[in-house]
């Protein structure tokens, strides 16, 4: 009897190793942030009268080992500026580090009650695994969801600011803006983690906050586009800057006024945030890291 | 229709002979002189009283059919009397009771006691008839019991063949039972066994290996840093060597219990091994029949 039970066990036990593929296991090295949004029509254009309405935001979080959920990257469009928007953040989604790490999530909404922020009157999707739903197009839908109360995407890094200085706020008010911020990780590989997009200056003129994108302690790179001809790239007629973000940053701005216009003036810290002063006085740069981050290919 | 008659003639026969008891000799002798029929019962000279009481209860006997205890009544009244006629009555008697050859044999015998009979030479063709049929009788009956006999002999026969079958067959039975099993069955499904419980640990191994995979890929990506190809490596070894041991042990286990019966065969050693040497060196053989 008890040969008999070894001996079915053994062929039971056997079966499973017998159909077991560990090809199925991959490293993972993380990805682009994709999203490929279609038919967003609704919003891709501003109110006139109303200063957040579809204003879209795409966070990119994980639930850390600790159950946390966490942002790790955020992108906005001030509003989507066409109803074909593919946003690609290069090496954005970074590979799990702890098993006990969740998949990494994209949470997407219009802000379509000029409440700032996410709020129940707003249109909100969430793609479960970035990697994989990412680059599949996303067709817009009225099947919204939003994170329950209890497992809301909190921030574990610090506020970025970039300050448009200057009598004509550097874009004289014309044509689009853009910020792109990447982290540059110890192993050299920069990772987007902050975006902004828009395609009329006026909406940014004081400056865009990204909240709760920098790590702390780390090394990020900012670069600002003045983008004349809003076509999403550096060319002839736009300007550009970019700044580096490291230990330095996070020394009190101290006497300097909110808006210098030094040459040489580098990120700071002020309330609670780091601050990049953008100004016509500073050097401009003639490449960006990446042609671009966003277009509007069907 | 004849049987009817001569019965009745009989009885006839029987009512006159009583009555020729009762008036007496001359009265009979009369009688037979004017109604005398070859089938009835003749009575010339039965005057001795033990005879015709004999014959009376023959008589009597005749009435109610049971003819062989006539007969041997008619003739028991002849022994007394020594009255052929009494002989014709047991030959009627014999006959009406299909005793043929005692038939015969009182027809004959009464023939020879009394050879001045008128109708002598019709009983004597009656009596040829009539043997010629006991002969054929006699003949078919025993033709019928050697018939008989050869059938009963074939059945003993049969039924003795199927005796000696039966018994074989529990012999074999019995030496089947007692047979031992090829020990050869059990070294090879000895080793089959070792091999599935081979490939137990190693498959617990596996699993764990594949466990420690898991733990590590989730969604099945590995989280950084883990070393994924090592890890996979000794997995698929150990899987490998899981399938190699589970597959060939359940052959190997299949194949030494059918080695465990086929190698039984009667006293015959289902191995024989053999060895001899010579001038120029030694030789051994391991000879096995399955």
């Amino acid at each position: 009897m008890a040969r008999s039970c070894i001996l079915l066990l053994s062929l039971g036990l056997g079966g499973c190793f017998a159909i077991t593929d560990t090809g199925r296991f991959e490293e993972d090295r993380g990805c682009d942030l994709q999203l490929r949004l279609r038919e967003f029509g609704p919003h891709a254009a501003p109110d006139a009268t109303l200063r957040h309405f579809n204003r879209f935001e795409v966070a990119l979080s994980r639930a850390r080992a600790d159950g946390a959920q966490t942002l790790e990257a955020l992108a906005v469009f001030d509003p989507l500026g066409n109803a074909t928007v593919n946003l690609r953040m290069p090496n954005a989604v970074r590979p799990r580090t702890d098993p006990r790490q969740g998949l990494p999530a994209i949470d997407f909404y219009a802000d379509f009650d000029d409440v700032p922020g996410l709020s129940r009157g707003d249109h909100a999707w969430i793609l479960e695994d970035a990697c994989t739903t990412g680059p599949e197009p996303f067709l817009h839908n009225t099947g919204f969801q939003f994170r329950t109360a209890d497992a809301p995407i909190v921030s574990a890094g610090v506020d970025l600011e970039v300050r448009f200085c200057g009598p004509d706020r550097i874009f004289d008010l014309a044509g689009g803006a853009e910020v792109r911020v990447r982290e540059r990780t110890p192993e050299d590989i920069d990772r987007a983690i902050g975006f902004y997009r828009t395609n009329d200056a006026n909406r940014a003129a004081d400056g865009v906050l990204l909240p709760g994108i920098l790590p702390d302690g780390g090394v990020a790179v900012v670069e600002v586009l003045a983008d004349r001809d809003n076509d999403g790239r550096l060319g002839a007629g736009d300007r550009a800057w970019n700044f580096m973000i490291g230990d330095a940053a996070f020394l009190p701005c101290g006497a300097v006024e909110r808006c210098s216009l030094l040459r040489d003036d580098a990120p700071c810290f002020e309330g609670g945030r780091v601050v990049v002063r953008v100004s016509p006085v500073r050097a401009t740069t003639n490449t960006l890291a990446e042609e671009r981050w966003f277009d509007n290919e069907p | 229709m004849r049987d009817r008659d001569e019965r009745r003639s009989v009885g006839l026969g029987a009512l006159g002979l009583l009555s020729l008891f009762v008036l007496g000799p001359a009265t009979a002798a009369a009688q037979d002189a004017e109604d005398y029929d070859p089938r009835d019962m003749r009575t010339e000279g039965l005057d001795d009283d033990a005879a015709r009481s004999r014959f009376r209860v023959g008589q009597a006997l005749f009435d109610e059919g049971r003819f062989g205890e006539a007969a041997r009544e008619f003739e028991s009244a002849y022994q007394l009397s020594r009255r052929p006629s009494l002989l014709f009555n047991a030959y009627l008697a014999y006959r009406d009771g299909s005793m043929l050859e005692d038939a015969a044999r009182a027809l004959a015998a009464y023939l020879e006691a009394d050879p001045g009979i008128e109708d002598a030479s019709a009983l004597e063709v009656r009596l040829r008839a009539i043997q010629r049929t006991v002969d054929e009788e006699r003949a078919r009956r025993e033709r019928e019991a050697t018939e008989r006999e050869a059938l009963e002999a074939e059945a003993r026969r049969l039924e003795l063949e199927a005796a000696e079958a039966r018994r074989r067959e529990e012999e074999a039975r019995r030496l089947a039972e007692g047979r031992p099993l090829n020990p050869i069955g059990f070294v090879v499904g000895g080793v089959g066994v070792a091999m599935l419980a081979g490939s137990l640990v190693s498959g617990l191994m596996a699993n764990a290996q594949v466990g420690t995979l898991e733990d590590n890929c989730p969604d099945n990506r590995c989280v950084a840093g883990f070393d994924l190809e090592g890890e996979r490596a000794r997995a698929d070894r150990r899987v490998l060597a899981t399938d190699i041991l589970l597959f060939g042990g359940a052959a190997v286990t299949v194949t030494g219990v059918v080695l465990l019966f086929v190698g039984r065969r009667g006293g015959d050693r289902a191995v024989e091994p053999s060895a001899a040497c010579g001038p120029t060196g030694c030789q051994a053989d391991l000879r096995v029949r399955f």
